[in-house]
């Protein structure tokens, strides 16, 4: 082969290999451009978790997202609201409503509710936990608690049931609370109270003021019951 | 629809109550009163006793007074420190400075034990000598039975007496 075609293979060659030499220096700068926006983008998203986190109030403070479908008009009006969140032992509640409006300005914790219902383990919100809890609450985002007013109606998946005018839940320490005349039902018959409270998902209830309880005749035992003996639950036999 | 001795709804009433519904318990307190066919029990606290049924629902089954304890029937007052309602077998214990007042009758002792469904009742003297049961009756019919308000005072039962439950209209 003549000298000259060798060296014009030579040629080619030193130019392939630059080309390559070239690509690959450039691929690298690539990869190590990409290597450099992945720890960018990480260390955004822990900065925005850390941010989160003191937005609303550190650990303890149950998370609270309020997904608002839609707002409009001067004050702000929620369409479909849904309000989720935990309570203090980590059991979840979700509150929705047929309409919402929050409060502008110093109360914008305070959300307007009509007929709001709560799905929540303290109660018995029914098959789709859709059960209407009253006319009128009032939703604070800042302390965690509804209040409700007029035509309240609460019942615990104890089984019990609480008719009044005024009550709030307070979702962080899971306690309802009743300041008005209650007049309720009991798994054992009726009970009315000037005032009551709930506690532990149900199984504790304080009533007090002017308090009248009703075992009902079929809650209590019948000369008949004396002999029947076995057959009735046994259970926390005092 | 009047109920006998033992019969029908318990209608318990209180200053404050709290109810411990795992444990089947429910504790009043302040002028409380136990109404349950006829029968009254008074104390200023009372613990109500109740299981669950197989069946779902619950059944009241006992009641542990303490304080000024009255065991209040058409024909009797009867005082104790202590009382005990067992509805299971419709039967009330009265113990600790127990008086029974029947009319002008009226007896003392330690431990009264009283079957609803029978009307039976025996009193009991205490362990030491001087807790024997005393009584005091009007042998003579007439006296006993002529006798007004002011003769034969019944004991003061503490409170504002019972209050029964309303049901709600509607």
């Amino acid at each position: 082969m003549s000298a000259a075609l060798i060296h014009a293979d030579g040629q080619m060659i030193g130019q392939r290999r630059a080309k390559s030499l070239a690509d690959a220096r450039r691929r690298s700068r690539f990869v190590a451009g990409l290597r450099g926006v992945l720890i960018a983008a990480a260390v955004l998203v822990a900065l925005n978790a850390l941010i989160q986190m003191m937005v609303s109030g550190g650990a303890d403070q149950p998370a609270t997202d309020v997904a608002i479908s839609a707002s409009a008009g001067e004050s702000e009006r929620i369409i479909n609201p849904r309000f989720t969140g935990r309570d203090e032992g980590g059991v979840p509640y979700v509150i929705t409503a047929e309409t919402a409006e929050r409060r502008r300005g110093a109360e914008q914790a305070l959300t307007d509710l009509e007929r709001p219902t709560l799905d929540y383990a303290l109660l018995d919100g029914g098959e789709d936990a859709s059960r209407v809890l009253a006319e009128h609450g009032v939703f604070d985002d800042a302390n965690l608690s509804l209040q409700l007013d007029t035509n309240v109606r609460l019942t615990t998946r104890s089984g019990y049931v609480f008719d009044t005018q005024s009550a709030t839940l307070y979702l962080r320490e899971g306690v309802v609370t009743g300041p008005a005349p209650m007049q309720g039902l009991a798994p054992w018959g009726a009970v009315r109270a000037d005032r009551f409270e709930v506690r532990d998902d149900g199984q504790h209830i304080i009533l007090e003021g002017d308090v009248r309880t009703r075992f009902d005749a079929a809650s209590t035992p019948t000369a008949t019951d004396a002999d029947a003996g076995p057959g009735r639950s046994e259970e926390n036999e005092p | 629809q009047s109920t006998g001795p033992g019969e029908g709804p318990a209608d318990i009433s209180a200053d404050r109550s709290e109810l411990f519904d795992a444990q089947g318990l429910v504790v009043y307190s302040g002028d409380v009163n136990v109404v349950r066919g006829g029968v009254r029990l008074r104390a200023d606290r009372l613990e109500a006793y109740y299981v669950r049924r197989d069946t779902g629902g619950r059944e009241l089954r006992r009641i542990v007074a303490e304080g000024e304890v009255f065991y209040v029937t058409e024909a009797e007052i009867a005082r104790g420190d202590r009382g005990t309602y067992d509805l299971v077998n419709d039967v009330i214990e009265l113990t600790g400075s127990v008086v029974l007042t029947q009319g002008c009758n009226v007896s003392t002792g330690e431990h009264l034990y009283a079957e609803l469904a029978t009307g039976v009742a025996r009193l009991d003297g205490g362990e030491n000598s001087n807790d024997r049961v005393r009584s005091v009756f009007f042998t003579d019919d007439d006296a006993a039975t002529a006798q007004t308000p002011q003769d034969c005072p019944a004991p003061v039962i503490p409170g504002d007496g019972p209050r029964p439950y309303e049901a709600p209209e509607g």
